[in-house]
């Protein structure tokens, strides 16, 4: 059995970000700092745990990005990962989900995957696209936000779980092969030892250049980017750590909301 | 956008028995806004089990016209079928802009129509504007940090919209929209639905508290809940929660968790520590009384829906207002 695990490197959202003007994009300079989406993680664990429970099952881990990428796929090689396609692309900046998953499809269609797993959605981008659109584009049904699954290699089906409004569970049967989103919560991803780690830097990546696939025009762009709106006011207690901690107690103090 | 604006924006919304996730007076809000700015009419698709009488009362209500489309053995939503079934009722309506709500079904189904009727797709809409004879519309990226404004290049769009953003359209009792009901049989194939498991009975010592500390990603390790605990401590009626990823490590149990996949909540006082303050968890706490963020990142976006914000390093702020509260 084949298995393919999308994922995406993506930016740190929780250092600073600066915006790039002319790309209307996050800046992706030296300083910034960059991981595996946490969701792709999640996904990669689930892909790594089959095969740690199963016989004859092989994972390929692929992802779409410029040079910086490799980092993430030799960490999901070391994760356990069998094999790394790197679809590489020249430039920074905004790639829509449309072409991204294009793309992905294009190479799983040629692999001939029986399962295709991605994270539910990006901590970057966060649309939640990629996962849906590759399995339209393979013509395979498609579930997202996985919290729970179990092979049922006999019947060459999956048994799902996913979770929907206020924490309760939709129950599925899918034919395999099929495509699932999956939801953080799942497992609690492993870190690589320094010895899978090392031996990951060693291996050599399948690089496939984005030009080489029929052109996929995007259909969004993005015009603008600026911070959020306030919803409440925001104040910045100002002053040394002890001083905000006073001015914090008198605030709490004066609303009654400390005795 | 299509310059000629002919093309109808049709809402999709589910009905069955249990019409909790109904939820077309925000989507009819949505409409209406795209409306202001692109004058197609704004119609409604209903898709409804066995029985369609709750799905014609919901469309009458709104004024407009209306298909419901009835599914003879339809329980629920079903990935498969939802596709085979809107794709083709809206192939043939030629539909420009098409509203679904970002809702757990809304999120799965709509990049999936967009491929079938040949769109672009926009997911978690949270403002609609226009900009030089062009809709754009926005949506959080980074953790919520930012929000980016996007143009669809595409002669059809399909959006899912944020549930609680928009005002809810004003519905029309005098309207004289048509009501037209379609039976369709389809059958999932590749997806057999089994059923829907309830939550797990959630602890119920957050509904219950006047304060509420909650540790974020922020807090780094697992020790340093310690220090949450220590806070809450100082506060009366006071419990503790956590946001998604501290519940995803086991660090809190899920009962713990504020956010839309989990508790929503309205103490007096919410203390976000180590919370970057994305969209998931804030609609579980934006109506509490009063909202105080400890944060070290001054660009959290914790910070926008906060009254005080404090950008200090959580491990040595917390036992400073500690000491503070005991010299009291």
């Amino acid at each position: 059995m084949k298995i393919m695990v999308c994922i995406k490197q993506v930016i740190d959202s929780d250092a600073e970000i600066a915006v790039d003007d002319a790309s209307v994009w996050p800046k992706t300079d030296e300083r910034a700092e960059f991981h595996i989406n946490r969701f792709d993680e999640c996904a990669l664990e689930e892909a790594v745990l089959m095969k740690d429970a199963h016989k004859d099952i092989s994972v390929d881990v692929i992802s779409v990005g410029p040079p910086r990428v490799s980092d993430a796929l030799k960490r999901a090689m070391g994760m356990g990962c069998d094999h790394a396609i790197h679809i590489l692309t020249d430039t920074e900046g905004f790639l829509s989900p449309f072409v991204t998953a294009s793309w992905i499809a294009a190479m799983a269609l040629k692999k001939k995957y029986d399962l295709i797993l991605t994270g539910m959605l990006s901590e970057d981008l966060m649309q939640g696209q990629v996962g849906p659109i590759i399995s339209e584009r393979l013509g395979l049904p498609c579930a997202v936000g996985i919290v729970h699954e179990r092979l049922m290699l006999p019947q060459k089906k999956i048994y799902t779980e996913r979770e929907i409004e206020g924490g309760a569970r939709q129950r599925l049967e899918i034919d395999l092969p099929a495509v699932l989103a999956i939801q953080t919560g799942i497992n609690q991803p492993r870190y690589p030892s320094l010895s899978n780690l090392l031996k990951a830097n060693r291996y050599k990546i399948e690089i496939i250049d984005s030009a080489s696939f029929a052109h996929a025009e995007p259909r969004q762009e993005v015009v603008a980017t600026g911070c959020p709106r306030k919803t409440r006011a925001g104040r910045l207690l100002a002053g040394s750590q002890d001083e905000k901690a006073r001015e914090l107690y008198r605030i709490l103090k004066k609303k009654a909301l400390i005795l | 956008m299509n310059p000629d604006p002919v093309h109808p924006i049709i809402i999709v919304a589910e009905q069955f028995s249990d019409s909790k996730n109904f939820i077309p007076d925000e989507l009819l809000g949505a409409a209406k806004k795209i409306q202001r700015f692109y004058r197609g009419p704004v119609k409604v698709l209903i898709i409804t089990g066995d029985s369609k009488a709750a799905a014609v009362k919901s469309g009458r209500e709104t004024g407009l016209d209306v298909i419901v489309i009835r599914v003879p053995g339809l329980t629920g939503y079903n990935g498969e079928i939802y596709k085979a079934v809107f794709s083709e009722i809206l192939q043939a309506m030629h539909p420009a802009y098409i509203c679904l709500p970002h809702t757990s079904w809304g999120m799965e189904l709509a990049p999936a129509l967009a491929i079938r009727l040949n769109a672009d797709c926009i997911t978690a809409v949270v403002n609609i504007t226009e900009q030089e004879n062009r809709l754009l519309f926005s949506r959080f990226i980074c953790n919520d940090k930012i929000i980016a404004k996007i143009n669809s290049v595409a002669d059809r769009t399909v959006l899912t919209l944020q549930p609680g953003v928009f005002t809810a359209g004003k519905k029309d009792d005098t309207g004289h929209g048509s009501i037209e009901i379609q039976t369709m049989a389809a059958t999932s194939r590749h997806i057999k639905s089994m059923g829907i498991t309830a939550p797990v009975a959630q602890d119920t010592a957050l509904a219950g508290a006047r304060v509420i500390v909650a540790a974020g990603n922020g807090i780094e390790n697992q020790e340093s809940l310690a220090l949450v605990r220590h806070l809450a401590a100082c506060f009366q009626k006071a419990a503790i929660a956590g946001s998604r990823i501290i519940c995803d490590r086991g660090w809190l149990g899920y009962g713990c968790q504020v956010g839309v996949t989990g508790m929503t909540v309205t103490p007096d006082l919410y203390i976000a520590c180590g919370i970057s303050g994305a969209a998931q968890h804030v609609s579980g706490m934006n109506k509490s009384g009063y909202v105080i963020a400890i944060n070290k990142d001054p660009n959290a976006a914790i910070f926008n829906a906060t009254d005080i914000g404090i950008v200090e390093d959580l491990a040595l702020f917390i036992p400073a207002f500690i000491r503070i509260c005991q010299q009291e």
